[in-house]
């Protein structure tokens, strides 16, 4: 019964519940000592600095000593100060520490009242002091405070009524007077305490409760903690196991869901990345083909392209050529022209030198003439000279010598009619050659000019190939332009290739990490 | 290590011990501030030796103070509401060479002494060897002897219920009645205080110290 009135929230707690409220208000009560440590060490320092102040020394004549007051307040700061601060901060856990805190508070009060000589005021300490006891949430404490002041308002207001209200009568009515106000305060106080007791009995109830739940919750995570881990390791064929917490139970229910939906969903993702795998290496492949056709075609386009230009070149240094044999045959033709004038120049100078050679010849024959005549002369004149014997001898010898002369140039001229009948000859035979060489001239001129005509025609053509060759270059040089871009793009597309065959490599690697069935039958598949 | 019995009798043991020094010590201030001072013989009348003067016709209140005791601001505190009345002349024997503007020492009361001062009816007497009071057979300060017109000792007493301590008590009460109405069934009352003498060694008293029972016709009215 005095249990129940004294500590009423332990009331109707189990064994647990009980612990926890107990460590719970251990907690509570070590805050709430530590703050009183520090009250109870400034009221110990107000007391003896106010015995200081007030009352320093006393006096006996002119020779003076410390005043009791300062060692009595001394004693008391220590008493009531320092022993309950030192308990409250280092045995703060101690259940005494905060009956000791109650009876030092309500010895401060009575000690406050004391020297301030009773004044009302003062009182005030009491009730302030019951108020701060109200937080240990302990009725005895309280009641120890309460009990204290009681005896001393008693005793005082009976015994000793000045030294507590202040009046040299007993006051037995004041006594009433304020002790109904500390009880009034004080029912209030318990109301509060025994309410927050009573709070505190309900949370900690609460409070195991939800321990009890967690530790449940704690045990099934506990029995779903392998699935977790074999799920996170990739085996999505672990069983399940049947949890009894029932808030769980759902939780086990949607894993059961989620590591089939996951199941499934690996494993329609590991055929369609077979799929991708096999796609991304048919597209490796054939991407690696294209780009070598790419180079291939790029290669044969400068081939052609060298040989465009080794076309347009040559084609440019034929139009050249014919340009020069162009210009050539003019000058051929002009120069033709003037052999053809200066043959027949030549056979006009032949035709002269041949009517000289007939007029030599008619000359020669002149002189042949005159040689036989003087080779007659020269017979007669030997002739005569025989006749005149010795006289004419000289005169034959002499005849002698020009009958042989004239022999002489009869033989030459004969030689050179021959001569000259052989130049003739020769030049009828030269001037016939000269006529056919003309002849031939002519026709070379025409077929000069002819050429001339076709070459000029060719100039024209080479200059329609030359345009031509150029377009053709340019055109292939604009192919070739595609070509590179295009090049390009399959050197990109071969690399996107090869990027796309090792990402569909490292997620064939990734899926391989899990473990799942397949459709219906278990294929298991290891990284 | 102690076991939970004997950790829990340590534990009791010291609260104990705790407690009993509280209360002793208490106790020891108790009665500390319950101890009057010594009883003395005061004259019955106006003494021819004293230098004081006493004003004819009038009522004179000697108080005998110590100005460095710090009892008597109360018994000043206290006396204050009977200073009302032109018919009494108050003078405040201060013990020693009192110079109440060149000492403000910490529990002494020259400031409330120099406000007495200022008052007409009021004069300060320094006592500086503590002649008039023992002429007047004072040996505790806040000591009040009241003598009537005619000379005569009406009251002897203090007017604190113990040291220190002001408002209302029977020696209060007592004066009180005899200023206003010349009357009073008790004239004496115990003097609560520092002693105004240094004892000395024959002074002392070998008997038992004073009882603080109050006189006869205090009885019922007055505890100690």
């Amino acid at each position: 019964m005095l249990s129940k009135i004294l500590f009423p929230q332990y009331s109707g707690l189990d064994a647990d519940e009980s612990a926890t409220l107990h460590r719970e208000e251990l907690a509570a009560n070590a805050r709430t000592n530590r703050l009183f440590a520090v009250l109870m060490l400034i009221q110990g320092l107000v007391a003896f600095g106010l015995s200081l102040v007030i009352t320093p020394q006393t006096w006996a004549g002119e020779a003076s000593s410390v005043h009791p007051h300062v060692w009595g307040s001394a004693i008391l700061a220590i008493l009531l100060g320092v022993v309950p601060a030192y308990l409250g901060w280092f045995q703060s856990q101690n259940p005494l520490t905060r009956y000791v805190m109650a009876i030092s508070q309500a010895s401060f009060s009575a000690l406050f009242i004391h020297i301030s000589g009773g004044r009302t005021e003062v009182h005030f300490h009491v009730f302030a002091s019951l108020a701060f006891l109200s937080l240990y949430r302990d009725p005895l404490v309280l009641l120890i405070a309460t009990v204290i002041t009681a005896v001393d308002h008693l005793g005082r207001g009976l015994f000793w009524p000045y030294s507590i209200f202040g009046l040299s009568d007993p006051a037995l009515m004041l006594v009433i007077e304020h002790a109904s106000w500390v009880i009034i305060e004080d029912a209030v106080l318990l109301v509060g305490i025994y309410s927050s007791l009573r709070e505190a009995s309900t949370r900690c109830r609460d409070q195991v409760l939800h321990r009890r739940q967690h530790q449940n919750l704690n045990q099934a995570i506990d029995q779903l903690r392998p699935v977790f881990d074999l799920a996170a390791q990739g085996d999505l064929t672990v069983d399940i196991p049947d949890v009894r917490d029932p808030h769980v139970k759902s939780l086990q229910t949607d894993l059961d869901r989620t590591i089939r939906s996951w199941n499934h969903v690996v494993a329609m993702f590991s055929q369609s990345v077979d799929n991708v795998t096999a796609s991304s290496s048919h597209l490796h492949s054939s991407s690696t083909n294209l780009s070598q056709g790419i180079e291939i075609q790029s290669e044969s386009l400068t081939a052609i392209l060298t040989e465009v230009e080794a076309l347009h070149q040559s084609i440019h240094s034929i139009r050249e050529n014919v340009r020069r044999a162009e210009a050539a045959t003019e000058a051929a033709n002009s120069m033709a022209h003037q052999s053809e004038t200066s043959l027949a120049e030549s056979e006009q100078s032949m035709k002269i030198i041949e009517e000289s050679a007939d007029q030599m010849i008619a000359t020669v024959g002149t002189i042949q003439e005159l040689a036989k005549q003087t080779n007659m002369l020269a017979l007669n004149a030997s002739i005569e000279a025989a006749r005149s014997g010795e006289a004419g001898r000289g005169f034959a010898v002499v005849a002698q010598q020009v009958k042989e002369l004239a022999g002489h140039c009869d033989k030459n001229i004969t030689l050179v009619t021959q001569m000259i009948q052989q130049t003739r000859q020769h030049i009828q035979t030269g001037v016939e050659k000269s006529s056919r060489t003309t002849y031939q001239f002519k026709e070379v001129c025409s077929a000069v000019a002819s050429i001339n005509a076709e070459t000029s025609g060719i100039v024209a053509l080479t200059q329609n190939q030359v345009d031509s060759a150029e377009r053709l270059r340019m055109q292939i040089a604009n192919l070739r332009e595609i070509h590179e871009s295009t090049q390009q793009d399959g050197i990109q597309l071969s690399n996107e290739g090869d990027i796309l065959e090792q990402l569909a490599h490292e997620l064939r690697e990734c899926v391989h990490q899990f473990k799942f069935h397949a459709d219906k039958s278990e294929i298991q598949t290891t990284a | 290590m102690p076991t939970a019995a004997s950790k829990c009798l340590i534990q009791v043991t010291a609260f104990s011990v705790w407690l009993i020094l509280v209360g002793s010590t208490f106790a020891w201030l108790t009665l500390y501030g319950s101890m009057p001072g010594p009883p003395s013989d005061v004259p019955e009348s106006w003494p021819s030796s004293t230098e004081i003067n006493r004003c004819e016709g009038q009522q004179h209140l000697l108080v005998f103070l110590h100005p460095e005791c710090p009892c008597t601001r109360a018994t000043l505190d206290n006396l204050q509401p009977l200073i009302r009345s032109d018919d009494l002349q108050v003078t405040l024997i201060c013990f020693g060479d009192f110079q109440p503007q060149s000492n403000n020492s910490l529990g002494g009361c020259y400031r409330e002494l120099q406000s007495w001062n200022d008052r007409p009816q009021v004069t300060l007497v320094s006592d500086v060897t503590g002649q008039e009071a023992e002429r007047f057979g004072a040996s505790t300060s806040g000591h009040c002897l009241l003598y009537d017109r005619e000379g005569k000792l009406v009251y002897n007493g203090g007017v604190t219920s113990s040291r220190g301590h002001r408002g209302a008590n029977t020696g209060l009460s007592i004066l009180k009645s005899t200023l206003v109405e010349f009357d009073s069934a008790e004239s004496s009352y115990p003097v609560f205080g520092c002693p105004l003498l240094e004892k000395k060694p024959e002074d002392l008293p070998l008997d038992s110290p004073p009882s603080l029972d109050p006189p006869e016709c205090c009885e019922g009215r007055f505890h100690a």
